[in-house]
């Protein structure tokens, strides 16, 4: 059995059975003063489980026999860190706003991003995410009045 | 004659100039990720207060249909929809942007919607109060039946395997297990995280899966452009106009009449479209490489759909949609009542409103011709510039809809699911699908079962005919897929 199609057919069965799980306990658990309904709020969790559970197992058997064909072109070492960093950056962007609030947090992504993705001038780099981030403050917070974390130093 | 009277009044300068700003801002705010209809519908709220009544249910209307225009924009361009309507638009739209031929994408989106806008406004206006009261013969199971029916699009849209679009659809319906039970009220698979415990936001999960899983995707293959060669040109020409107008026609007569019914959205009608346009179509194989039908028909669909949700909301007081909802808000906090008597009572405001309408879409086609090659040229720029902006839009978009940063983690945690289901050939279209329509079949499904049992089903012929046609759409579809050679079956599947 290839190994990419025993990791998808366990995962489809492990997260049936995470369904299955939580269905039964609130199948079990049922507070007696809730209203009366037939699929409950367990069955119908336990109904889709049961049918991903069968997917999984129909995924192993199936694939695990037939020649499914997947082939993918090999990736750059560069370009994956790249990508590597994309997430990276993102992430440290979220939790760049708790600490600095929108606009600051928001003009370091774009300082990080436009390294990331290859813009090479500093100068520049500096520039574009300075009208960026107040091309976005402007709109998103002064025009639409939405509400982002200020931070925790402001 | 009352009509000629609210388009007259509706020509006034305050009202040109209240649909006009309604319109631009819905098709800017179709055109942000994520940033959907109804968050802004709900911030412009208190401030239209400030506003003359008429004035402003004018600027809330275009508003709500401005943004099925401009969602098509992103979804076709860079694969981002800018509406969950607009998720079926990108199948195709993307397709033919990287095939060089985006120009026309955004060419026959912008004429379908406009078709679409038109001929539902004149639904409105004529026979919207005539046969409105069908649509209370709509009960639970008949909506049980054609969501199911619905659901079968998962099956045309699982690509090389139906086991994986299987599996995705089923994962996306259980997803919106998680949250409040839409019933009793009990929380369901939240695992003690307050997050979870309101459920998995639409919004972010479209953006994840299908935004920054695309910018992902294409950080790894090193791409510098979305687009590298010519736009090509922006009118189509001779059968291939023919083909957008004709599936747009179609799309429509099936859009109008499923945005009388409420619960049912531009979300679902979109997918039923592109579903009917693969079915009638010669060439269904085609359909996902970047075909003229694949994006006019979702679009006139949304577009029909959204228009006609006025017609519950008018003459029965039933918002259809979110959008719906906060305009029937407008209209109460404005001491109207909308029912079966409004257009008696209120018969200037209601034609003035629905003259905007005639308009409205007049703007928006204005509006988004000439300047489709403006949003055209928006694919020529460099993705090292692009990149980085749409993901801050990405994150105001996940964040906007419920305003807490754990729908930014969750938009981050689907588009990296996203990245693996496009390495590991894991379609995400079914995926989407089974998120979106999974709310409303559970709820259909319990409030029919309330009803009457499993019986029910067997007691409503509009019922009996939609699962019937289900399982006869997914014979056809199983049996016309084996006949596909695998590469077709490879590019449906990249959604």
């Amino acid at each position: 059995m290839k190994k990419v199609v025993l990791i998808e057919g366990l995962l489809l069965v492990g997260v049936s059975l995470v369904g299955m799980g939580e269905g039964l306990r609130l199948v079990i658990l049922k507070d007696p003063y809730t209203l009366y309904d037939p699929l409950g709020p367990g069955f119908y969790l336990i109904a889709i489980s049961l049918g991903l559970m069968t997917i999984g197992g129909a995924h192993l058997f199936w694939h695990s026999t037939s020649s499914l064909s997947m082939e993918w072109s090999p990736v750059d070492r560069k370009m994956k860190i790249k990508m590597a960093f994309t997430v990276l950056s993102y992430i440290l962007y979220l939790f760049l706003i708790r600490i600095l609030g929108y606009p600051l947090a928001t003009l370091f992504f774009f300082i990080l991003g436009f390294k990331i993705h290859g813009v090479k001038s500093w100068s520049f780099i500096v520039l574009l995410s300075l009208i960026f981030s107040a091309f976005y403050y402007l709109i998103f917070v002064h025009y639409c009045h939405m509400v982002f974390p200020r931070g925790i130093l402001f | 004659m009352d009509l000629i009277h609210g388009i007259i009044h509706s020509l006034t300068p305050y009202n040109l100039l209240y649909c006009f700003l309604g319109c631009s801002l819905g098709t800017l705010v179709g055109v942000l990720p994520g940033l959907g209809p109804a968050a802004t519908l709900s911030i412009l709220l208190p401030m239209t207060m400030y506003l003359d009544p008429i004035g402003s249910i004018i600027m809330l209307a275009g508003l709500a249909y401005g943004a099925m225009y401009g969602g098509s924009t992103t979804s076709i361009l860079v694969n981002i929809p800018g509406e969950a309507a607009s998720v079926a638009t990108s199948w195709d739209g993307f397709a033919m942007t990287r095939r060089g031929r985006g120009g026309k994408a955004l060419w026959i989106a912008a004429v379908g919607s406009f078709v679409a806008g038109t001929i539902s406004t004149l639904g409105l206006s004529f026979i919207g109060p005539g046969i409105a009261k069908y649509a209370l013969k709509f009960g639970p199971p008949e909506y049980f039946g054609l969501l199911v029916l619905s659901l079968t699009l998962i099956v045309s849209l699982s690509g090389t395997s139906l086991m994986k679009g299987l599996g995705a659809g089923l994962i996306g319906i259980l997803l919106t297990g998680i949250g409040l039970d839409p019933v009793t009220g009990i929380t369901r698979l939240g695992f003690g995280v307050i997050g979870l415990m309101r459920g998995l936001d639409l919004v972010s999960l479209t953006i994840g899966i299908y935004g920054i899983a695309e910018i992902l995707v294409s950080a790894e293959a090193g791409l510098a452009k979305i687009y590298e060669g010519k736009l090509g040109k922006m009118m189509p020409q001779g059968k291939e106009l023919k083909k957008g107008l004709l599936a747009s026609l179609r799309a429509t007569g099936l859009g109008f009449p499923l945005g009388l019914l409420p619960g049912l959205s531009p979300i679902v009608s979109s997918f039923l479209a592109y579903d009917m346009e693969k079915r009638v179509s010669k060439h269904p194989e085609k359909f996902g490489t970047g075909v003229i039908e694949g994006v006019a028909a979702p679009e006139a669909a949304n577009n029909a759909t959204a228009q006609a949700g006025f017609v519950p909301l008018m003459c029965l007081g039933i918002p259809t949609n979110p959008v719906n909802a906060i305009i029937l808000a407008a209209l109460m906090l404005y001491g109207l009542k909308p029912g079966p008597v409004f257009f008696i009572q209120n018969k200037e405001f209601v034609w003035t409103v629905i003259g905007s309408m005639y308009i409205g879409n007049v703007m928006l086609l204005i509006l988004n011709l000439p300047l489709v090659g403006f949003w055209a040229r928006v694919s020529t720029i460099p993705y090292k510039y692009l990149a980085p902006t749409i993901l801050a839009i990405c994150m105001v978009g996940a964040y906007s809809s419920r305003n807490t940063l754990f729908d930014v983690w969750i938009a981050l945690g689907a588009g990296f699911l996203g990245y693996i289901m496009r390495k590991y050939e894991w379609p995400q279209a079914p995926f989407l699908v089974g998120f979106i329509l999974g709310d409303m079949v559970e709820i259909s499904l319990r409030q029919s079962l309330s009803m009457g049992g499993p019986l029910i089903f067997f007691n409503r012929p509009m019922t009996i005919v939609f699962l019937l046609s289900a399982v006869i759409l997914v014979f056809l579809s199983l049996k016309f897929f084996r006949r596909l050679p695998q590469e077709v079956l490879k590019g449906k599947s990249d959604g």
